[in-house]
């Protein structure tokens, strides 16, 4: 069984400059694998350890994303190629026109049956992209998996957790499925497998390539703005662990909260 | 009324229905729309608690035996076809986003998710959602109709309307789809042990902790404030230490606490994220370079195998 698992690459939360005004820069991100997505790699990777098959790892987005540590990064963990749909056209595209992008180009990778995705992107979060896609290929299309067993050539077994419940569910494939970032632990490279992504291959598609033309905006983004946030008051309590201790605890009462 | 005259609150959740229809109304602010609620189950059983203030209920039936409820959808396709709404909004359940996303598909729009706030203007709808897990919000306004749009919990608070007029309730049949998944079993969750966004004191662990022993040295300060104990994410989900539902961030708890002592913790935005509405932040972390203590309101930059015997014998001392 050959398994697509989508990854989002993207500027890194962490690396994000918030300017006095509350704007918000990516400009010296760097791009990465969504932290959300790499539990759906390692899924992925295991049931093709377990059943055969091979893991083809597919991401979209502007050209920021064919960078050769993020490539390396993916190969390495495990996919034995990759996708890269890359066209500017994409840098701020929202979930409708991702997952147009996905879709077209998941239809036009042979031999399919089960296509994986992360909890939610690293950046946007919004947990619609697998669900979307799912439903845009005419794929049974189910969120929150925490555990997939094949049980038969065309049917899986799954876990997937609700608010309040867990469900045991068989689901006919092809399917679509986004499964928790708990599903497992994902691996950390091995050197034998670092210097092996380098030949694994790679390939580059553009919207062209897949026949889209063009690629409408559903939304229009106005404006991206840091929160307000509260005012932390950043004092530091200095003196022995002890002082610093009991000065804590003063001001704990002081301020009423303990 | 034109044919886009509706607004569509849907959820499989009774209890989000109120919460939604209070959202509806607000966009409703010229009352030229109409608002249906759809809700599903035992179509004599369901509460139709929340639904004031909405002119039409659609009732579909439970789920038949095996299929999930998020199957619900060929039903709710047909309807959308049929009304053709202006807005639907959907409760942002796990269900909820799964209906959320397989309607966006369909109609070929794009969701916004977790709505916070949105404004109406002359020239159409502006919505308000969290990105880059909580660092930014972003504004943005659909350009295709219908709107979509889903609602978490919490977000608007479902209101009491003055004389509400009684709703006509339509009953519609679960029309099960072709090609679906089959429901084998289902498991309650044990029964969450705590829940964070209520806690008065929290005490937090992030990845200083060393080992999962040492776990018992924070449940010792935590028992000394009545705090409850929370964790990052790595220390929940990477090595299972501490159940999900006492992890605080993006796709955890947010809290709302007086009192935040995180030990440490370096103050990732992934984390941070889940608690700017605490009242005080206090940060134990060795690396004085730790990103927390810009985010804190007090702060000791020291070793917290030292801090933690030292903080609870000056909270009994004191």
């Amino acid at each position: 069984m050959n398994i697509i698992v989508c990854l989002k690459i993207a500027p890194d939360p962490e690396d994000l400059q918030i300017g006095s005004d509350g704007s918000v820069s990516t400009t010296h991100a760097g791009w990465t694998i969504g932290s959300f997505d790499l539990p759906a790699l390692e899924a992925g990777v295991r049931l093709t350890e377990m059943y055969g098959g091979k893991v083809i790892a597919l991401s979209v987005g502007p050209s920021a994303i064919n960078q050769s540590k993020v490539r390396k990064d993916i190969l390495s963990r495990g996919a034995e190629e990759l996708v890269l749909v890359v066209d500017e056209a994409l840098q701020d595209a929202s979930t409708a026109e991702t997952a147009r992008v996905l879709a077209t180009a998941i239809q036009k990778i042979e031999n399919v049956q089960l296509v994986l995705f992360g909890e939610g992107s690293a950046d946007l979060y919004f947990q619609q992209t697998g669900v979307q896609v799912g439903e845009r290929l005419g794929w049974v299309s189910l969120n929150a998996i925490r555990d997939i067993r094949v049980i038969e050539a065309d049917k899986l077994q799954v876990q997937r957790v609700l608010e309040q419940e867990i469900q045991v569910i068989e689901v006919p494939l092809p399917a679509a499925l986004s499964v928790t970032s708990d599903i497992c632990e994902p691996r950390l490279a091995s050197m034998r497998e670092i210097l092996r992504a380098s030949r694994k291959p790679v390939l580059e598609w553009s919207l062209a390539d897949l026949g889209i033309e063009s690629l409408p905006a559903s939304v229009e983004i106005l404006a991206v703005q840091a929160p307000p946030r509260t005012a932390r008051r950043g004092i530091i309590l200095d003196g022995s662990v002890e002082e610093a201790a009991t000065m804590l605890v003063n001001i704990l009462k002081k301020d009423g909260v303990l | 009324m034109s044919s886009q005259a509706w607004i569509f609150v849907v959820s499989e959740d009774v209890n989000l229905i109120g919460e939604l229809v209070s959202a509806a109304r607000r966009l409703n602010r010229d009352g030229d729309l109409s608002i249906a609620a759809v809700v599903v189950g035992d179509s004599t059983a369901i509460p139709l608690t929340g639904t004031q203030g909405v002119d039409r209920i659609y009732r579909i039936e439970k789920p038949p035996e095996g299929c999930l409820v998020e199957d619900l959808f060929d039903t709710l396709w047909e309807l959308v076809n049929q009304q053709k709404p202006a807005y639907v909004l959907i409760g942002a359940t796990t269900s909820g986003r799964l209906i959320c996303g397989r309607l966006a598909a369909r109609l070929d729009v794009s969701a916004i998710t977790d709505v916070r706030s949105f404004d109406l203007l002359d020239d159409g709808l502006t919505a308000r959602h969290m990105i880059f897990a909580g660092g930014a919000e972003r504004l943005e306004r659909p350009l295709r109709l219908p709107v979509l749009m889903s609602v978490a919990r919490g977000q608007f608070e479902a209101e009491a309307v003055q004389n509400p007029k009684t709703p006509e309730v339509i009953d519609l049949p679960f029309l099960v789809p072709e090609k679906r998944s089959v429901l084998r079993e289902r498991m309650d969750l044990p029964a969450v042990s705590v829940n964070l966004a209520d806690a008065k004191r929290v005490v937090c662990l992030g990845r200083g902790i060393a080992r999962q022993e040492d776990l018992v040295l924070a449940e010792n300060l935590a028992r000394e404030l009545g705090a409850e104990i929370a964790c990052t994410r790595p220390l929940s989900e990477g090595l299972g230490w501490l159940p999900r539902e006492r992890y605080i961030g993006i796709s955890g708890a947010y809290i709302k606490s007086d009192l935040y002592i995180g030990l440490g913790v370096s103050g990732q935005v992934q984390h941070t994220v889940g608690i700017t509405d605490v009242k005080v932040i206090v940060a134990v972390n060795r690396d004085p370079d730790a990103p927390i203590f810009k985010q804190a309101d007090y702060g000791i930059a020291a070793d917290l195998y030292q801090v933690l015997p030292a903080l609870i014998e000056a909270i009994r001392a004191g």
